[in-house]
């Protein structure tokens, strides 16, 4: 009676790879062997070189580094994609230009790029503030 | 002589407290219509509910001025079309003279009495695909004599009036005499001068993508969590042997 007989499923398990086996570490005590034989005169050992191995190719490498590195759709992506999804979705929603007057100049600007605008300018000011010298009076002291 | 402190509050408030109430209705003196060659008018109204208001004429260098109150210049800036006249550009000729100006409306979609946008959106419609927008408005020539509509009647004089959506252009038409064309995005109405009163309404329609593309993202990513659950359930199940 063979496996055949059985009808088992035996090749259609997945195989999963198994777990290297812990490297035995080497005795704290024991004496490297390499400046022996280099003392007695033999030659430096070289890695080995597999022989008819090719260097795989620029796509190849982009692809493997594409395939390991995939990000996996969880609830944080779906989220960050979300919120990106959103604002791009504000953005486009409001590209209707505003008039703006400034010292006799009149402009046209999406209000999107103007809210962008606005909000730079406030950080601006604000980093300047923070930047500025902070005198003993208003330091506490 | 002191000016009461009321009238001055009531002023101030006028200009810069209150919004200030959008006619929406367009109000074109005859003189402007008798005296040129030709009469453009254009609205754009974007998407979020503002609008664009150009208008140009053509006449003789007869009439034309350096000053915004007399000529040309003056039956222009006399157009009521629902705010102050902005921007203003002269073209010189020694056979003609063009004069146009433009002003932005920051938003059309209030209620008014003589015409207004409506916007169907998501929050009044959610289940449609498209966004739809519908423009009304009253366009009238203010006639200075009796015997202005039939003179207007007898030379054919007629506004130019084209009205730019932010959707394709489903249905456009135009009561009190003229005629509309619609294209892709835009209607062209004209309009006949020897009838006072005309009322315009344009309807167009816009993909919602913004929206479904939300939608679309947020189902393609519960299937995928669903088939991934299914998977992994299907995986641990225990097979015979």
């Amino acid at each position: 009676m063979t496996d055949d007989d059985l009808d088992l499923e035996l090749d259609e398990e997945p195989v999963r790879p198994r777990k290297p086996a812990p490297k035995p570490q080497p005795a704290p005590t024991a004496p490297p062997a390499a400046p022996a034989a280099r003392a007695a005169g033999a030659p430096p050992a070289e890695p080995a070189k597999v022989a008819g191995v090719r260097k795989p190719g620029i796509f190849q490498r982009v692809s493997d580094q594409v395939s390991t590195r995939r990000p996996t759709w969880n609830w944080k992506t779906f989220l960050l994609i979300l919120v990106a999804l959103l604002i791009l979705v504000a953005f486009a929603e409001n590209w209707a230009p505003v008039r703006f007057y400034c010292f006799g100049l009149r402009l046209e600007l999406p209000k999107a790029v103007a809210f962008i605008l606005n909000a730079a300018v406030g950080a601006l000011v604000m980093w300047f503030w923070l930047r500025r010298p902070v005198g003993d009076g208003e330091s506490g002291r | 002589m002191r000016r009461p402190q009321g009238a001055f509050a009531s002023n101030l408030r006028q200009r810069f407290v209150l919004p200030r109430l959008l006619t929406l209705f367009t109000a074109i003196p005859f003189a402007l219509m008798s005296n040129t060659w030709q009469v453009h008018m254009a609205l754009r109204v974007e998407n979020d509910g503002s609008a664009l208001r150009q208008i140009t004429a053509d006449a003789s260098p007869y009439f034309r001025s350096s000053r915004s109150d007399e000529g040309l210049p003056k039956w222009v800036n006399d157009v009521q079309a629902g705010g102050q006249w902005d921007m203003e550009w002269r073209t010189d000729t020694p056979t003609s003279f063009h004069y146009a100006r433009d002003m932005r409306l920051p938003s059309v979609d209030r209620a008014s009495d003589s015409g207004q946008l409506s916007i169907v959106d998501v929050v009044s419609n959610p289940l449609s695909l498209y966004t739809t927008y519908t423009w009304h408005e009253e366009v009238n020539f203010v006639y200075h004599s009796e015997t202005d509509p039939s003179a207007a009647g007898a030379t054919g004089k007629e506004l130019i009036y084209r009205v730019e959506m932010p959707g394709t252009v489903t249905d456009a038409s135009i009561e009190g005499g003229g005629s509309s064309e619609t294209e892709a995005n835009y209607a062209v109405f004209k309009v006949s001068a020897d009838t006072a009163e005309h009322a315009i309404t344009v309807t167009a329609q816009r993909l919602r993508w913004g929206y479904l593309l939300l939608v679309l993202y947020i189902v393609a990513f519960i299937a995928y969590q669903v088939l991934t659950a299914l998977g992994r359930a299907a995986s641990r199940r225990p097979r015979k042997i």
